[in-house]
């Protein structure tokens, strides 16, 4: 077998395993390690996953996800996270899918304190998913929502793709900084004005919560007390220079057990299911993260992802169309990698192409950073849904990438909005 | 021959358009009859354990650094840092590649791989982000990201050594979490430190020189000797290469510093021996756990600190 | 099979505990260094310290998480399938799956062993690396065991379902 056909053969094997019930990173990591065998040597994919495994075990950027889902877990357990969303329920639930409305809103405001989107997602998951569900939401409105959420983070700063971006192409990290702000905000936009159009078609997605008095509006507004001084408390933290976005979740996670005690919400044993959820949660993630570096390994040797940059570049086709084929190359590729493998595999390659056609370098890293975001929440392979699926094991996976659709589509959108009016991206760096 | 070649570094990176250069080289050299498929960017080998997946054949030929293993190699590893004081990287590389040629240890312990290009670094100095440093008492209760190396010399003049992961440098500078950063003038441009650094001060930290790409052995001897003749003709090149391509990117984060208002500051001499010194003492620390191992530690630290008195 | 799950659920408990200390510990390292950040003192190690923290908070984690069956798994195509054969397919993935991670222990050993061999010390602290890499591989380990104890449980259930004709409970 060529390396592209055991490629496919591997894909194939890969989804036959986890539609028959193979926990998902265990059928990448098993695939990924005999492909790689196959094509390298035995001996090769021994060291390729040893090395693979202890960098993921060392990783201290992805190693502060726990911290930020340790957080997620205690406003869970303690009920701030509800009582926030019940205050969202007061002011937005008479609105047909406010809460979901309410979820993006809050994702958008988390991403400004986290640089990775599946601390987003987890957390969000851990927050807003049981609320929307007991106020009857559509489990696919809410999870897609939750999902679809996580992904904006990357546009506002701080952006651990953008930086990633950046040093891979000694882009100005500044620039990508301020380039993402007005897409972000857009993006959170569209994705509100998705959940109201998905409720319009289907009024049950999101249904009417009951109407609340201006006084009792008020009233419930004392009930954000704790979660407005946690997000002070970390927002103003990084901006401040306290401390870094890394940082963020180990002093989320302090401050949110300090807060919580304080209020008397917080007693020892729903400590104690906090800190074993999280460790749950955790692994979860991590068995999935795992799989999927072996996995990203052994696509690599595959050659099919060099295949396709290789039929792109030597296309002949005009700048524009090129730049579209790369963008649908991402959404291809991102059926199956990870966002950063799929970076790192694939910028060095088109980086120079696309700028020699005359394409701006950070409207550029905006529109990849977005297109491996979207990769996230599209099947078969989405870590997002992935993540959510593991925090609410009762929906099945099927459902949330129902949920995700719409938003995929309102993504299109978006990213043809950015191509066709590039001084979105290119207004604010240019100040 | 398909070779597949695999290097941590970007093309956009200046190791990363050396590899690129010289891996057209080789094809046209050989008539095509070697054929090399590039992964760059850590898609199929990483920098920590970079020779032990080349050893294992996860790639042909890959840029390895070996100084960034977190074991083994002690030679290859440990001898860079005897270079402190060093401020020219011709010179350090010309040193460097005369003690591989003296002691054998250095290519035995990289066994199981053909050593096929040497790298230097060029000199990382001190960038500030809000006050400048004049002399070294300016340090104290700075707090600077910086290689594990620096933070014994840092602490000695009151300054706090953070080991943050790169990728968290940025926000950390543009924040204030750091003052400063120990990085070379290319890093100005290429990590966009120029955009949120105020000072730049010539403050020296050598990087020293190592072995930065090799063939896995077992690929090589598999090669006839009329391409394996290709490849060894090639080392000094790609070396040079390398340099050449280092010190462009040097000149290119000047240039960008100065167009975003990096104030450059020279400082003294005496200042930057004072500084040199403070490595004395870890350096013959290190050189004499060598000799422990049974390795030429004291013996290369003594060259590589009587070659810098001689010239540079 | 009583006293071999008993036994399973008192490592499960000590590996816990472990990953729970650790991301506890990991919590507590970096509320530290930035609260003596802010006074001004340091703590070069924080970064070695944490990165060395993750590897036993990961492992355990992933173990635990297995024994409490929370691995994200699609559950398509077996609920489609008469119990029986579902559950047999069940055991079979399972088996099929603790194969990637008996490969991780296996690989883990050899770094283990390399490290060992390399007297690896933590960068700044010195201490000696090597006892952490056994830790992974023993948490490895035990997800392992975790695996295979539920693969033979799924394998005597559908004895179970043979025997009585249907599922107790499904
Ligand atoms: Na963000
Ligand atoms: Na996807």
């Amino acid at each position: 077998m060529t390396p592209v056909v055991t490629g496919f053969v591997g894909l194939i094997g890969l989804f036959s395993l986890i539609a028959f019930g193979m926990p998902i990173g265990f059928a990448m990591g098993l695939v990924g390690f005999l492909g790689f065998a196959y094509l390298i040597s035995f001996h090769a994919a021994i060291i390729k996953v040893g090395v693979v495994t202890f960098d993921l075990s060392t990783n201290y950027a992805i190693g502060t996800v726990p911290l930020f889902l340790f957080m997620a877990h205690i406003l869970f357990a303690s009920g701030i996270g509800r009582d926030l969303y019940d205050v969202a329920a007061c002011w937005l639930g008479r609105r047909r899918g406010g809460l979901a409305m309410a979820t993006i809103g809050a994702s958008s405001g988390f991403a400004a304190a986290s640089a990775s989107s599946i601390a987003t997602t987890a957390t969000m998951g851990l927050v807003a998913l049981p609320e929307m569900r007991k106020h009857n939401y559509d489990v696919s409105l809410a999870s897609g929502s939750v999902a679809a959420g996580g992904t904006i983070g990357s546009l506002i700063p701080p952006s651990g793709m953008f930086i990633i971006y950046g040093i891979l192409t000694e882009t100005s990290i500044g620039k990508m900084f301020a380039a993402g702000i007005i897409p972000g905000i857009l993006l959170a936009l569209f994705y509100m004005v998705t959940i109201a159009l998905v409720c319009r078609i289907n009024p049950n997605a999101g249904p009417r919560g009951p109407k609340y008095s201006l006084r009792e509006k008020l009233v419930s507004l004392k009930k954000t007390g704790e979660v407005i001084v946690l997000f002070m408390l970390v927002m103003g933290g990084i901006l401040l220079g306290w401390f870094t976005p890394t940082e963020a979740g180990a002093m989320g996670a302090f401050g949110a057990i300090i807060v919580a005690s304080l209020r008397r919400r917080l007693n020892w044993k729903a400590l104690q299911e906090a800190i074993y959820s999280t460790l749950k949660t955790t692994g979860m993630i991590f068995g999935i993260l795992f799989g999927a570096l072996v996995f990203n390994s052994f696509i690599t040797v595959t050659n099919i992802p060099l295949n396709i940059v290789g039929f792109v570049t030597e296309s002949g086709f005009s700048p524009f169309v090129v730049l579209l084929l790369i963008l649908s190359v991402y959404l291809v590729l991102g059926m199956v990698l990870d966002a950063s493998a799929m970076m790192t595999l694939t910028i060095p390659l088109f980086f120079p192409l696309v700028t020699n056609l005359g394409f701006d370098a950070v409207l550029f890293g905006v529109l990849v950073v977005r297109m491996t975001e979207i990769a996230l929440i599209t099947p078969p392979v989405g870590m997002n849904v992935y993540v959510l699926s593991g925090i609410a094991p009762d929906i099945p996976l099927t459902k949330i990438f129902k949920g995700t659709l719409p938003f995929v589509m309102a993504d299109a959108l978006h990213v043809a909005l950015l191509l066709a009016f590039p001084i979105l991206v290119l207004w604010l760096p240019s100040l | 021959f398909n070779l597949t070649y695999a290097s941590p570094y970007s093309t956009t990176h200046p190791y990363g358009a050396a590899d690129e250069a010289w891996i057209e080289r080789i094809e046209e050299q050989t008539n095509g009859r070697v054929d090399i498929t590039a992964y760059w960017g850590r898609s199929l080998i990483s920098s920590r354990e970079g020779v032990d997946e080349l050893e294992a054949g996860i790639a042909d030929m890959a840029y390895i650094t070996p100084i960034y293993a977190t074991s083994g190699y002690e030679l290859n590893r440990l001898t860079p840092a005897f270079f402190y004081g060093y401020s020219d990287p011709a010179h350090v590389l010309a040193v460097y590649q005369q003690l591989w040629e003296e002691f054998p240890t250095f290519a035995e312990e990289l066994g199981g791989v053909r050593v096929l290009g040497f790298n230097v670094g060029t000199p990382m100095h001190l960038q500030l982000r809000d006050d400048p440093v004049n002399t070294l008492d300016d340090l104290r209760g700075l707090r600077i990201r910086s290689a594990n190396d620096y933070i014994g010399a840092l602490a000695e003049f009151g300054a706090e050594g953070v080991a943050m992961p790169m990728g968290d440098t940025y926000p950390a500078l543009q924040r204030g979490v750091l003052d400063g950063v120990i990085a070379p003038y290319e890093a100005l441009k290429s990590l966009s430190f120029g955009e949120v650094v105020e000072y730049y001060v010539d403050l020296p930290h050598s990087r020293g020189a190592y072995a930065s790409r090799a063939m896995n052995q077992a690929v090589w001897d598999s090669l006839p000797e009329d391409i394996q003749a290709v490849f060894l003709d090639n080392i000094d090149w790609l070396t040079q290469k390398n340099l050449e391509n280092s010190m462009e990117a040097e000149e290119e984060g000047k240039a960008f510093g100065v167009e975003q208002g990096v104030t450059f500051i020279e400082i003294a001499a005496s200042e930057k021996e004072r500084y040199a010194e403070t490595f004395t003492s870890s350096a013959r620390e290190v050189a004499e756990n060598l000799d422990e191992r049974g390795l030429p530690g004291s013996e290369i630290l003594e060259q590589v600190r009587q070659a810098h008195q001689t010239s540079d | 099979m009583r006293i071999i799950e008993r036994l399973l659920r008192g490592i499960v408990t000590v590996g816990a505990f472990t990953g729970v200390a650790c991301i506890i510990a990991l919590m507590f390292l970096t509320v530290v260094t930035v609260s003596f950040r802010a006074i001004g003192i340091a703590f070069p190690g924080t970064y070695t310290l944490a990165e060395i923290l993750l590897i036993p908070s990961i492992s355990f984690s992933l173990a635990y998480a297995a024994y409490e069956g929370a691995h994200t798994r699609v559950e398509l195509v077996t609920s489609l399938l008469p119990p029986r054969l579902a559950r047999l397919l069940d055991a079979l993935m399972l088996a099929l799956g603790t194969v990637f991670w008996v490969v991780v222990a296996y690989a883990g050993t050899l770094e283990a062993l390399k490290s060992a061999r390399n007297q690896e010390q933590a960068p700044i602290l010195g201490f000696p690396v090597t006892p952490f890499r056994w830790m992974l591989v023993i948490a490895i380990s035990l997800l392992c065991l975790v695996l295979v104890v539920q693969v033979v449980q799924a394998l005597l259930r559908t004895r179970q379902i043979e025997e009585t004709g249907e599922e107790s409970q499904s």
